[in-house]
């Protein structure tokens, strides 16, 4: 490193008072005129604004004041936003059970499928200790249809065209 | 409340770690470091003295509601002055391109040699006028280095740069403000 880099680089630590010139960097500050021209501008630099003042005493109350205002209100916003995802969830949620007994029970499904043939699947423990009437009684219910047989059934399509029969499926979804 | 012995202040590091744990006093001592040196960067950037309170506190605000991003790669007085010049430019764009400088604010220097007042006057307002015609790269790893200290890594990690780059920022501004002030 030349002389002129190393004194560059100690130029900031002088000019704040941290470290003071040896003798050999000040005779070459003395010589060098390109160091000098530097080093007037970077002690310039050091002392440029000191007489700007401020009082960490005002502005950090203020400071921490609005700080805390800003995190008051970012965990408010945030709250609003996982509520208002919450509420949305719970729509959607609404409308998907809505849509689902009509898309279950509509024309496209071929074959109505019984209470009765879903209950084999069902584990009722409950049921275990039932005497075989009690079980009978039980399985009748589960046979019966909840809704009127009538809306389980799609229109009635027989003896209609493709397009006759496309307009019954149509106005039948939308009754 | 932060512990602080007079033979060993806590470290910026130490202090930012404090604040995000919910210690106010660490965060006052961190304003108290500071504070002055951010006015200074901003004044000496350009902005108004009368603008310095609000910029200093706006600068400090923004800082602490990212002071968990500082991963202490800068020091912490290197960040808070990127800060302080992106607060700036911001400034600038706001007012679309109204400066929002008054390089001819009035100089107040406690000397009681009335030439060398003027001299220092002359040179501070040399200096200010000649910062301000900088490009902004420039400007900044200048007065971080020459009025704020920082060392080149500090100064590279801070602008997202390289030493090497922020020494060569460095040098041009130099060579530039040689030619500006007299
Ligand atoms: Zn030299």
């Amino acid at each position: 490193m030349s002389m002129c880099e190393a004194c560059s680089d100690r130029m900031p630590a002088v000019a704040s008072g941290q470290s003071e010139w040896s003798v050999a960097e000040r005779d070459h500050l003395a010589g060098c005129r390109d160091c000098a021209a530097e080093w007037k501008l970077v002690s310039a630099a050091a002392a440029l604004g000191r007489s700007v003042a401020v009082d960490p005493g005002v502005i950090g109350p203020r400071l921490l004041e609005r700080v805390r205002a800003a995190e008051h209100q970012e965990r408010r916003r945030r709250w609003l936003r996982r509520s208002a995802q919450v509420v949305g969830l719970a729509a959607a949620a609404a409308l998907f059970l809505m849509m689902v007994p009509r898309r279950g029970n509509g024309p496209v499904r071929q074959v109505p499928v019984t209470a009765a043939s879903e209950a084999a699947d069902l584990q009722l423990a409950e049921l275990d200790g039932a005497a075989p009437a009690e079980l009978q009684a039980v399985l009748a219910e589960f046979d019966e249809p909840e809704v009127p047989a009538s809306a389980l059934d799609g229109p009635d399509v027989e003896g209609l065209d493709v397009s006759q029969v496309e307009r019954a499926l149509r106005s039948w979804e939308e009754s | 409340m932060v512990a602080m012995t007079e033979s060993e202040p806590l470290s910026d590091a130490s202090l930012a770690a404090a604040w995000r744990a919910g210690d106010e006093g660490a965060a006052a001592e961190i304003v108290r470091r500071h504070a002055g040196a951010v006015a200074r960067f901003l004044y000496s950037s350009g902005a108004g003295r009368s603008d310095i309170d609000d910029l200093v506190q706006e600068a400090l605000f923004r800082a602490f509601r990212k002071l968990d991003t500082w991963r202490g790669e800068a020091s912490l007085r290197s960040w808070l002055c990127c800060i302080a010049g992106n607060l700036l430019k911001d400034e600038y764009r706001r007012q679309r391109g109204r400066r929002v400088v008054s390089i001819q604010d009035d100089q107040v220097i406690d000397t009681a040699d009335p030439h060398e007042e003027a001299a220092a006057n002359d040179l501070e307002a040399q200096l200010r006028a000649g910062l301000q015609s900088l490009p902004r790269l420039q400007r900044e790893v200048f007065l971080m280095r020459a009025q704020q200290g920082c060392e080149y890594g500090d100064i590279a990690a801070a602008l997202g740069t390289t030493p090497g780059a922020a020494r060569v920022h460095y040098h041009h501004a130099v060579k530039r403000l040689k030619e500006l002030v007299s």
